[in-house]
């Protein structure tokens, strides 16, 4: 009985702060517009005329974002540490750091996400062979 | 291989074209990607690695879509509650991890999810987006046909109903073998360019009648009268008379041309000897065209000569399986070049049946 009770407490304050959440989300804005958001989700079936669902699944979205963002700069920083060169260049380094391919696919496997990206392209098919093997 | 290739080409077309129906949803998703991105402390970013990342967001919120739906559609639903989108939110970030994905039973009131984003819009600035989006995707509307009753029209026999849409103006499917001119008479709520690209046709009508006496300008004044734009299109204008371009003869210079007929002496010669094993018929026809090609050598290009034979078919597989099998295997081939004259045999005298 007690144990019963205590669990519907507990599950009593979880919707609380659900239903709070819920409606701090009207007065919070997320950074992804919901009209975009509405579009995907249309796109793929999922019918709900409330906006609160809409501003949850927005910023879902966002947190996912900033987290592959976070985990890329963290790649970054350790790629700029790695390079330890004179003090000049420390200072220059602090100032750009920019999201590439290669710490963005880092970033990106933890995820689940495999994206490769071509290091470099070449115009013809012999290029970068030996020359044993090319014919001339 | 090639298959492959063609499928791979085919789906690489398909995608374009998918990205290009997206393409204003992919630029204001790239422009809220950036400004997260830029609240995380980024100062700059590759233009690949902002596309990548900003489609991996799209198919995030697609996949969000997705997973709510099919919970909603589960539990016998069409529209979707918080509780869908947490589970499918769930399903999604299984991977990464959250605090109670190992419990079995606990509430989704209470997911960890939930007290993940909470967290993360406590903690967070907000941010709005940079631009005002408007409400897309933008509906043309669509002017229908209004119905025999909407019209006031009745229809032109009892046997259409008066609910159905109304039949287009006569003017639109009929041709009036009438000058131009008067056509732009009749329809004066055309506008001037209409009309103005109707006259330069009409004084094509006129050039090509006083050239010469064809059949064609019966042609051209239907489609004068259907539309305008059927004259503007180069393929379906009237075809030049033959002597009315001056076309220039092409002269072989005298070495090219001795050349030419000895090529052309050689080539006749081989063909004859791997023709050897045929038929008499075509070892006749073939050096009459060889004779009669040595002739004409010397001005033109030999003639291709194309010989349809309608009978002797059986013969012809039996000595054309002859020629590439052994001893051994020419009882087999007999039997088979048997079965197959009769096979022949048997259409033929279907195909005499049918006629």
């Amino acid at each position: 009985m007690n144990h019963n009770q205590q669990s519907n407490e507990v599950r009593h304050d979880d919707e609380n702060a659900l239903s709070d959440f819920l409606a701090s989300l009207t007065d919070y804005t997320p950074t992804i517009p919901d009209e975009l958001v509405e579009h995907y989700l249309a796109k793929s079936g999922f019918q709900c005329p409330d906006v609160r669902l809409t501003r949850l699944v927005a910023v879902a979205a966002q947190k996912f974002v900033s987290d592959i963002a976070i985990d890329a700069l963290q790649h970054c920083k350790a790629r700029q540490a790695a390079v330890v060169r004179d003090k000049k260049d420390k200072q220059q380094r602090d100032k750009r750091l920019i999201m590439s391919m290669e710490d963005l696919s880092k970033a990106l496997q933890e995820y689940g996400v495999n994206v490769k990206h071509q290091e470099y392209f070449a115009d013809n098919p012999s290029a970068g062979l030996e020359s044993a093997s090319r014919d001339e | 291989m090639s298959d492959g290739g063609s499928s791979n080409e085919i789906e690489s077309r398909l995608k374009k074209r998918r990205r290009k129906n997206d393409e204003f949803a992919h630029a204001i998703a790239r422009i809220a990607v950036a400004q997260v991105c830029e609240s995380v402390g980024f100062h700059g970013f590759q233009q690949s690695a902002l596309d990548t990342l900003s489609d991996v967001a799209c198919k995030y919120v697609c996949e969000i879509g997705k997973a709510s739906s099919l919970y909603a559609n589960l539990a016998g639903r069409t529209e979707c509650n918080v509780f869908d989108i947490v589970q499918g939110l769930e399903d999604l970030n299984l991977s990464q991890g959250f605090i109670g994905a190992s419990d079995r039973d606990s509430c989704f009131s209470g997911s960890g999810i939930i007290k993940d984003i909470s967290q993360y819009v406590n903690l967070s600035e907000e941010i709005g987006f940079a631009y005002s989006v408007p409400s897309f995707p933008v509906t043309n509307e669509r002017k229908s046909t209004p119905s025999f009753l909407q019209a006031g029209e009745t229809p032109p026999t009892d046997v259409i109903p008066p609910w159905l849409p109304k039949f287009p103006d006569p003017q639109t499917y009929t041709s009036i073998p009438s000058s131009v001119t008067e056509e732009t008479q009749i329809l004066p709520d055309k506008i001037d360019q209409e009309q103005k690209v109707l006259e330069p046709p009409s004084s094509k009508l006129k050039q090509f009648q006083s050239h010469s006496e064809s059949v064609f300008p019966v042609i051209l004044e239907q489609g004068d009268v259907s539309g305008s734009g059927r004259l503007d299109n180069p393929f379906l204008v009237v075809p030049l008379q033959p002597g009315e371009k001056e076309i220039s003869v092409i002269s072989l210079p005298a070495k090219l041309q001795e050349e030419d007929v000895l090529q052309n002496y050689s080539n006749h010669v081989s063909e004859l000897d791997t023709c050897a094993p045929e038929n008499q018929e075509v070892k006749s026809g073939g050096n009459a065209t060889v004779e009669g090609s040595r002739k004409v050598v010397l001005n033109n290009r030999p003639a291709v000569e194309v010989k349809f034979q309608t009978s002797k078919k059986s013969l012809d597989i039996a000595k054309a399986a002859s020629w590439f099998l052994n001893d051994e295997e020419e009882k087999r081939t007999k039997k088979v070049s048997r079965e197959a004259i009769m096979d022949i045999e048997d259409h033929k005298g279907n195909d005499s049946g049918v006629n």
